[in-house]
C-alpha cells in the first residue's frame, strides 16, 4: 500500500549525507552504551532513541562535544501512540550552528502503567526548552521534572484534558451551545450572573457552566 | 472539572509591595499590556512588573489565538491540510506552504520539476519582502513614524497583486503545494515581477532616507532591548533576531533546501543585538531577496510546473471531463488522497521570521499522523523578557516590533 505512490512522473528526492550524525551516534554509543536503544535512518535523517534516564546527560554530552557542538535546540515535540507501550515519543531536534550537524533524539515514556508520565527537563542544557516543554505539558499532559512549575501555555488555565492526545476528540465537546456564553441581545437587560457563572443555551435558558456541573455531579 | 491552582500562571500572584524595614518599603506595579494593545501585533498579553518606568519583570502570556492547527491537520488528508498552514504566519502564507510542501515531498521521497523549484524561490522571496514591509511599517508606526506605514503598504500591495495574478487570492493563496504549484505561472507574471524589481530599489532607498539616519529613530532603537549572541542562541532564537546579535545562521546557507545552493546572495549579520541592528538586517535582507528574485527570474525555465504523478497533484480540468482515468484520479485525490510511506521527517526552512520547521509523522495512512510546526516567532518570543527587563516601558513596544512576531504562528 505504501509503495503505491512511488510511480513514474515524480523525480526522486536526493538524500543528503550527514557524516556528523554518524559521529554523534558514535559518541552516544561510546559514552552511554546500553542507554542508546535504537538508531534509525529515514530520508537521510538520523533518529537516536535514548533511555529517558540518560537523556539529559546525553544532551549535555552532545552540546559540549568539540567536534559536534549542538548549540541550538531547535524544537521539542511529542507524538502520541495510544496503542503502543510506552505511549509517548518525546522528540528533540538538535542543530549545530558551528559544525552544521543535525540530529533527532527520541525518548519514549508513558502508557498503561504510567498514565501521567514524567521526563527530565533539558532546560539546564538549553534554556530554549522552556516553552517547548510547557507546550507539551499543555497539549499532551507530559510533566517535565527538574525545572520550574508546569503551567498551561496555549490553552486556558482551567481547561480540562490535553488536546493533542489521540483520544481527545476533534469536536463534540459536552458544552452547551453556544459554549462561549451566547450572544446577549442588545435590547434586553442581561440576566444576572451571565458571563460569569452561567451559560445560556440557544433557547435563552440558563445553565450552570461546565465547572459547576461537574462539581454538582461529584 | 477542578481548577488546579498549580495551573495558574505564577505571574498573576505578584507581590507588589515589599517591606524593606520598619519605615521603608519598595513598591512595584504589575500591569497588563495587551491582549488588545495595538502594539502587540495581535493578541499578545504581557504581564509587566514596573518599578517606576523600569521593567522589573516581563511575562508573556500567549495562547489567545490558539486554533488547534496541529490537531486539525491530523484529520485532513495531506492534500487538504495545506490550507491550514496558510493561517499560521498570515503575513507570509507562502513561506508556510513552502515548508509544508517540502516536508510532504520528503515524506513521499519526490522532487519537483525545475520550473516549480525556481518559481517557488522567487515567490517565497517576494513573500519575504512583503512580510518585512509589514514589519517595517507596523514597527515604525508603533514608534510614531506614521508615514512609513503607508509607504510600506503601497509596495506590499504590488507584491500581493502578483500573488493574486498567480492564484486569484491575495493572501491565503496555498499556491505552493506538495508536488509543485497549484497552477502554471500566468502570462503576465514575468513582466510584473520584473517591473517590481525595477521599482523597488528606489523605494527601499526612500525607507532608508526616512529612518536609517533619522535622529528620532536612532534614539528609539539604538542600544534598546539588546541581547547577546549566546543568550539569543540559548533561547532558541533564529532569523533576523538571532543574526542581529552577530550569530551567522541562515537556514538557506547552512542547510540549503529547494535549490537555494544555486543562488548567489549574502546574509546580513549585526553586532550589537539591539533593535536598530535587527532593523538594519531586515532592510538589507530585502535587498538580498531582490537579488535572489532577479536570479530566479533569469533562470526560470519553461516546462512542467507540477510533478506528472496524478496521484499527488490533481489532473487538469479538461482531462477530467474527457478522460476516464483522469476522472478516477481526480475523485481519489479529493476523497482519499495519497499515502506516503510510514516514517518521519523534519524540514527546516528560513521563513521571514526565522527557522520554520515542519515535523511530519506518517503512519502510512492518507492523513498526517502528526504535524508539528516549529514556529520561529514562538521561540523568538521566549527571549523577549531577557531583552526588556531593565529597559523602560516605552522600549517594550520597540522590542516587540523588532522581533517581528506573528501571533497566529506563536499560538497555532
Amino acid at each position: 500500500m505504501a509503495d503505491e505512490v512511488q510511480i513514474e512522473g515524480a523525480p526522486l528526492l536526493a538524500t543528503p549525507v550527514n557524516p556528523l550524525a554518524e559521529a554523534s551516534v558514535a559518541l552516544l554509543t561510546d559514552r552511554f552504551g546500553a542507554g542508546v536503544l535504537a538508531v534509525t535512518e529515514h530520508r537521510g535523517e538520523t533518529t537516536v532513541t535514548l533511555d529517558p534516564a540518560i537523556l539529559v546527560e546525553a544532551c549535555r554530552a552532545l552540546r559540549d562535544a568539540q567536534n559536534l557542538r549542538y548549540s541550538l535546540l531547535e524544537d521539542i515535540t511529542a507524538v502520541d501512540w495510544p496503542e503502543r507501550e510506552p505511549r509517548y515519543d518525546i522528540v528533540y531536534q538538535l542543530v549545530s550552528i558551528e559544525t552544521r550537524a543535525s540530529i533527532r533524539l527520541k525518548a519514549q515514556i508513558g502508557g498503561e502503567v504510567d498514565p501521567d508520565p514524567e521526563i527530565a527537563s533539558v532546560m539546564s542544557v538549553w534554556p530554549a526548552a522552556d516553552w517547548f516543554e510547557l507546550e507539551i505539558y499543555d497539549l499532551f499532559g507530559v510533566t517535565f521534572t527538574g525545572r520550574g512549575e508546569m503551567r498551561r501555555i496555549l490553552m486556558p488555565t482551567d481547561w480540562d484534558g490535553h488536546p493533542l492526545r489521540k483520544d481527545y476528540p476533534i469536536s463534540g465537546f459536552s458544552l452547551p451551545d453556544p459554549h462561549w456564553g451566547g450572544q446577549a441581545p442588545l435590547d434586553q437587560p442581561l440576566p444576572p450572573g451571565i458571563g460569569k457563572l452561567t451559560l445560556r443555551t440557544s433557547d435563552g435558558s440558563e445553565q450552570p457552566n461546565i465547572a459547576q456541573r461537574s462539581e454538582d455531579d461529584a | 472539572m477542578q481548577l488546579e491552582d498549580s495551573a495558574r500562571p505564577a505571574a498573576l500572584e505578584v507581590e507588589d509591595s515589599v517591606r524593606l524595614d520598619d519605615r521603608t518599603r519598595r513598591d512595584t506595579m504589575t500591569i497588563n499590556m495587551g491582549p488588545q494593545h495595538p502594539s502587540t501585533h495581535g493578541v499578545l498579553r504581557l504581564i509587566l512588573t514596573l518599578d517606576g518606568e523600569t521593567i522589573v519583570k516581563a511575562v508573556p502570556d500567549i495562547g489567545y489565538l490558539h486554533t488547534g492547527i496541529e490537531k486539525t491537520a491530523e484529520v485532513k488528508s495531506y492534500f487538504k491540510a495545506l490550507v491550514v498552514t496558510d493561517r499560521m504566519d498570515y503575513l507570509a502564507p507562502l513561506a508556510n506552504n513552502y515548508g509544508y510542501s517540502l516536508a510532504v515531498e520528503k515524506l513521499l521521497g519526490i522532487d519537483v520539476p525545475a520550473k516549480a523549484r525556481i518559481a517557488r524561490i522567487a515567490l517565497v522571496e517576494l513573500q519575504r519582502i512583503a512580510s518585512h514591509l509589514v514589519w517595517l511599517g507596523s514597527s515604525a508606526l508603533d514608534l510614531g513614524a506614521q508615514s512609513v506605514f503607508l509607504y510600506c503598504f503601497r509596495e506590499r500591495e504590488l507584491i500581493l497583486d502578483i500573488f493574486e495574478l498567480c492564484s486569484g487570492v491575495r493572501m491565503m493563496t496555498s499556491y505552493i503545494m506538495p508536488g509543485g504549484l497549484q497552477a502554471d505561472l500566468p502570462p503576465g507574471f514575468d513582466a510584473k515581477v520584473r517591473a517590481f524589481l525595477k521599482l523597488f530599489p528606489d523605494r527601499l532607498r526612500e525607507y532608508h532616507d526616512l529612518l536609517t539616519n533619522n535622529r528620532l529613530w536612532i534614539d528609539r532603537t539604538k542600544g534598546i532591548a539588546p541581547i547577546s549572541g549566546e543568550d539569543a542562541l540559548a533561547f532558541g532564537c533564529s532569523g533576523p533576531t538571532l543574526r542581529g546579535s552577530g550569530v551567522v545562521y541562515d537556514v538557506r546557507k547552512a542547510f540549503p533546501y529547494g535549490g537555494y545552493e544555486q543562488f548567489d546572495f549574502d546574509i546580513p549579520v549585526g553586532s550589537n543585538g539591539d533593535v536598530y541592528d535587527r532593523y538594519l538586517i531586515r532592510m538589507l535582507e530585502m535587498e538580498q531577496s531582490l537579488r535572489i528574485i532577479q536570479q530566479a527570474m533569469d533562470a526560470l525555465p519553461t516546462g512542467a510546473w507540477q510533478v506528472a504523478d496524478q496521484k499527488i497533484v490533481p489532473p487538469p480540468k479538461y482531462e477530467v471531463s474527457s478522460n476516464m482515468e483522469a476522472l478516477i484520479h481526480h475523485f481519489k485525490l479529493y476523497t482519499e488522497g495519497y499515502r506516503p510511506p510510514a516514517g518521519e521527517v523534519w524540514v527546516r526552512t528560513e521563513s521571514p521570521k526565522g527557522d520554520l520547521g515542519f515535523y511530519m509523522v506518517s503512519d502510512g495512512s492518507a492523513k498526517p499522523y502528526r504535524m508539528h510546526v516549529r514556529a520561529p516567532s514562538f521561540a523568538n518570543l521566549q527571549a523577549l523578557p531577557k531583552m526588556v527587563e531593565g529597559m523602560l516601558l516605552a522600549d517594550v513596544v520597540a522590542a516587540i516590533g523588532s522581533i517581528d512576531i506573528v501571533l497566529g504562528e506563536v499560538d497555532r
